[in-house]
């Protein structure tokens, strides 16, 4: 009797251990779907335009209908990567994610004036010329502020709270520092980022369209 | 000779029952990391290197790209106020406030029907694609708010006077409220931060 409950016990137990084990297991197992899809589909070092939402979703398995996306994947021991676009003042937001689809950075509109887009991502231990002025603005940061818990080593572009008018004149300087390019620095190799700019109607499609088709990704 | 029989048939129950557990878990609706606010699931932590395990391994088996919180908040309801599932066939109004953002976008995302007879799905079959509901949507920046700074929001089928929410589907379908650059992060998601609430008026 004692034996049958001791076996129940231990196989319960080895259970929940292969339960565990399949949990912690299943992301590298799964084989990066969104990296996988992304490079099948488009080639490196390229804003891709996605024309339609349903493209949009297939690649990234959810999508705003309401917005308007574009993709580029890159190696960054290839080099450090600039991201540059020009266009539509409508709402926009660039995020940058690791082969396995986790967000590591993310940029929006609401403080860069033109041009729209300007991004350098390098890898972390590759040497940047814009070095100097990182350091000095490195004590602005707050340690524990959400995106710079994101981002490893990194200026912060945006302040969580764009009404404090402070913060914003802090954030134009910056901006001026580096003639308007913002440095990002990733521990990660392989990385992907989403352009996505906001279509307020119909009527916009073709001006979104004409900002995307333009972004620049190299 | 009994024991190794037995050692073996306990590892093949474990695995069995670990595997199958796992898989129950990670198949159908994202479960874990889910914050409630309102009527409105939100999960915070989704598409972070600080997620969950399970919010993690589903994400990568779905191999989904869900809006992180330095982005934005993404709410998603498959229900009413009355915590009956939405449904294509019925008429709701969208009423009160929606949280501090530069922008929102209100969609809504249709399920690919179960093979069963043609009828409603269940959760756990198809995923929520929003070409399904039509690729409709509509936006803080072409609502017509209320005088006292809340808003209405009719969602049906049918065209309707003020501001209107067009569904295509007829079958099940949830709403996606996607707020992009809000102050809300996830700590500050409580149960104060007022959603609005979705109420069903009346069904074809």
């Amino acid at each position: 009797m004692i034996l049958t409950v001791r076996l129940i016990l231990l196989t319960l137990v080895l259970g929940s251990l292969v339960h565990i084990f399949a949990v912690l297991s299943t992301p590298f197992l799964a084989e990066d779907k969104v990296w996988q899809r992304i490079t099948a589909a488009v080639p490196a070092r390229r804003m891709v335009p996605l024309a339609t939402t349903r493209q949009a979703a297939a690649l990234l398995g959810e999508a705003d209908p309401a917005m308007a996306h574009a993709v580029c994947h890159l190696s960054l021991d290839d080099g450090p990567a600039m991201v540059l676009a020009d266009g539509p003042t409508s709402f926009w937001n660039v995020t940058i994610y690791n082969k396995r689809a986790e967000a590591l950075y993310s940029l929006h509109d609401g403080v860069s004036e033109t041009p729209l887009l300007n991004l350098t991502i390098h890898k972390a231990n590759q040497v940047s010329q814009s070095e100097e002025p990182y350091l000095e603005r490195e004590p602005e940061r707050e340690p524990d502020s959400l995106p710079s818990r994101l981002v490893d080593g990194l200026p912060l572009p945006l302040p969580r709270d764009i009404t404090s008018p402070d913060e914003q004149e802090a954030v134009d300087d910056t901006f001026e520092d580096d003639n308007q390019s913002v440095d990002v620095r990733l521990n990660e190799d392989e990385i992907f980022l989403v352009f996505r700019i906001f279509k307020s109607s119909r009527h916009y499609d073709e001006i979104v369209a004409e900002a995307l088709q333009t972004a620049e990704c190299h | 000779m009994r024991s190794p029989f037995i050692a073996i048939a306990i590892g093949i129950i474990a695995c069995l029952m670990g595997i199958g557990s796992a898989y129950l878990v990670l198949d159908g609706n994202l479960r874990f990391g889910k914050v409630d606010l309102g009527q409105w699931d939100v999960w915070p932590l989704a598409g972070e290197p600080t997620a969950d395990p399970y919010t993690k391994a589903y994400l990568a088996r779905s191999g989904t790209v869900w809006m992180t919180v330095t982005e934005g908040l993404s709410l998603a309801t498959e229900s009413d106020s009355d915590g009956k599932p939405l449904l294509g066939s019925c008429t709701y109004e969208l009423s009160g406030q929606v949280p501090r953002g530069r922008l929102w976008t209100l969609a809504p995302q249709g399920k690919a029907r179960s093979n069963s007879a043609g009828g409603i799905s269940d959760v756990g079959d198809g995923v929520w694609d929003s070409d399904l509901a039509g690729d409709t949507f509509i936006s803080s920046s072409d609502i017509v708010w209320n005088e006292d700074e809340t808003l209405t929001i009719m969602i049906s089928r049918v065209a309707k006077p003020g501001n209107w929410l067009r569904l295509s589907t007829p079958g099940r379908f949830r709403l996606m409220l996607r707020i992009y650059d809000t102050p809300l992060t996830s700590g500050a998601l409580d149960s104060a931060i007022r959603t609005p609430l979705i109420t069903r008026r009346n069904c074809a």
